[in-house]
């Protein structure tokens, strides 16, 4: 498999495979409860008990974090699913189209680029609840348009081949043009570009949290870890070290999962 | 006589010229200019050109990918460009096009059997169970019986990829294959293969061809009728007795002399024709050959000539001729 030769490809698999898998079955890796709290053993370093030491309320971080993971995937793959499917559809219909539909819709995403997506962020969640659903949405809903230009712009040049000429030479209706030759061939940077979204998104929500607008404590999440961190940042610095090295591997592990597929898909 | 199986009257297409940032339309580009011709069934039209004269787009105009600004296209007496849905279909299943680049002609995500069984599916011309024998007996009709049908077209050659190609265009059951540089993209050796398939599958499918290349060597293998094209208009048509050996127009001599013809030894070494193409944008008034014609004469050559008859079914568009 030509996939397995490609570095980069294997080392991002292996991290967001290992995520992947910790998300998933956190129930039974945590050690410990992750909300609950021990008082007597607050701010305790890295011991045997506490693989990674606990914080001020002394909860388990090894066990919040494990916890955070989920929340930190889940945003990811759901806030770049929403922009690959308004993305897709906008880029699509534009690029397909042509015209005026393109006109009217490209020019949207130029205004929604124009916007400083931050305090569009913060406006939003300031009016809607801070929840994880929400900041999924609002993710999704402040970076689909780089998402949108990709998919036009290869929908444009594979509406042009001589393959979809072909088929439309012999009578095959849009949806068939569509969903038989143009979206099987415009996946792949699709892919790749998703991929390396998800990283991204991660760092929002991480951003997000640590501003207090993302992911409401108790839950954990690897943003709102950090925050919590900052006042005892002096004297527990494994509060902070931990969830912030496991934010740094995950966008790692995408970025490079996704430059490995760019790289193995456009042999 | 038999009847033309397609007809072409006047059609035209221009193309704007935009300016500016506001794309003010400040000319045209005139790709077919007033064309019309006749393919009687089973017969073969070659139409030859220089690059830019207006071939592809007028093949896109017949195979109904591109609208014309004007003019008639009626397939067996009916009009097709009238705008009647059904027709239109039936069209689409008797009419198919065959491009120049066998790599892209291809979906690259399609198995050569899905490729091919497409049109099938599109005109539902059989029932499902008879769809693997169907599309076996094409793989044999283009002599690639051995090929694996369930395999990518990426393993294929160029050779075979239009092979594969000229198999999708035959499984919609067509009497009128269009024909755009069909072998340019390939070496020389199988050129020959894959005209001479031409000639085999014409017979075996009665089918009619209108072939478009730059390259009348190519184009007098195959035809039998034959038009020259010139910056948009027809400027000689006919038999391709005629055009090959007595033609009319300074311009078809030319295309004739330059090389592809003359014997090994005598190839010269001046063009025949001399000069580029002039503008498109700004057309030369009058014949608008006259700018490279070794017997322009003025003010004749200030008037566009007519496409007139000159002998028995041989037109030409020319003052002089």
């Amino acid at each position: 498999m030509r996939f397995l030769h490609n570095r980069m490809f294997v080392s991002g698999a292996l991290i967001v495979g290992t995520l992947a898998v910790t998300a998933l079955a956190a129930p039974l890796i945590a050690p410990h409860d992750p909300n609950a709290i021990h008082m007597n053993d607050a701010l305790l370093g890295p011991s045997r008990e506490y693989i990674l030491g606990t914080d001020q309320l002394g909860r388990d971080l090894l066990s919040r974090i494990i916890f955070g993971t989920r929340i930190s995937l889940s945003i990811g793959f759901i806030a770049v699913g929403i922009s690959v499917i308004i993305g897709g559809v906008l880029g699509a219909v534009a690029g397909y189209y042509g015209g005026r539909i393109d006109g009217l819709i490209m020019r949207f995403v130029d205004a929604m680029f124009c916007f400083p997506t931050i305090f569009l962020m913060l406006a939003i969640i300031a009016i809607l609840e801070p929840n994880i659903f929400t900041i999924m949405v609002v993710i999704g809903l402040t970076s689909w348009m780089g998402m949108a230009r990709l998919i036009r712009a290869e929908v444009l040049s594979l509406k042009e081949r001589e393959f979809v000429q072909a088929a439309r030479a012999l009578g095959a209706g849009d949806l068939r043009i569509i969903f038989r030759h143009i979206v099987p061939n415009a996946i792949n940077p699709v892919l790749v570009n998703a991929t390396l979204g998800v990283g991204g998104a991660i760092l929002v929500e991480a951003g997000l949290s640590f501003l207090g607008l993302g992911v409401q404590p108790p839950t954990p999440s690897w943003g709102n870890i950090l925050i919590e961190a900052k006042v005892t940042l002096g004297s527990a610095w494994w509060i902070t070290l931990f969830p912030g090295l496991l934010i740094l591997i995950t966008v790692l592990g995408y970025n490079l999962l996704g430059e490995g597929l760019r790289d193995v898909l456009s042999e | 006589m038999s009847a033309p199986i397609i007809r072409l009257e006047h059609i035209k297409k221009y193309f704007p010229v935009e300016r500016g940032i506001f794309r003010r339309v400040t000319g045209a580009i005139r790709a077919v200019d007033d064309v019309g011709f006749s393919v009687m069934s089973g017969h073969t039209l070659g139409i030859v050109g220089e690059s830019g004269c207006g071939k592809t787009t007028l093949a896109k105009i017949i195979a109904c990918l591109v609208p014309p600004d004007a003019g008639s296209l009626f397939f067996e007496e009916n009009n097709i460009l009238k705008g009647d849905a059904g027709r239109l279909r039936q069209f689409r299943r008797r009419v198919q096009i065959i491009f120049q680049d066998p790599f892209s002609s291809l979906n690259p995500k399609l198995k050569i059997f899905d490729s091919i069984a497409e049109p099938m599916h599109i005109h539902a011309l059989y029932p499902k169970q008879e769809i693997p024998d169907r599309v076996r007996e094409l793989l044999v009709s283009v002599g690639l019986g051995g090929v694996d049908p369930y395999r990518y077209p990426r393993a294929l050659s160029g050779g075979q990829r239009q092979r594969i190609v000229i198999a999708r265009a035959l499984a919609a059951n067509p009497s009128l294959l269009l024909l755009d540089e069909p072998v340019a993209s390939l070496d020389v050796s199988m050129q020959a293969q894959i005209l001479n398939l031409f000639t085999e599958l014409q017979e075996q499918f009665r089918l009619s061809y209108i072939l478009i290349s730059h390259d009348l060597r190519i184009i007098a293998s195959l035809s039998d009728e034959i038009a020259v094209m010139y910056m948009g208009k027809i400027i000689e048509q006919g038999p391709k007795e005629n055009i090959v050996h007595t033609p009319l127009h300074p311009y078809t001599r030319g295309l004739l002399d330059s090389g592809i013809f003359s014997l090994a030894g005598t190839r010269r070494i001046t063009p025949a024709i001399k000069g580029d193409i002039p503008s498109h944008i700004r057309l030369p008034e009058g014949c608008r050959f006259h700018t490279r014609c070794p017997r322009a004469r003025f003010p004749a050559c200030r008037t566009a000539p007519a496409l007139a008859e000159k002998k028995q079914g041989h037109y030409v568009a020319c003052h002089f001729a």
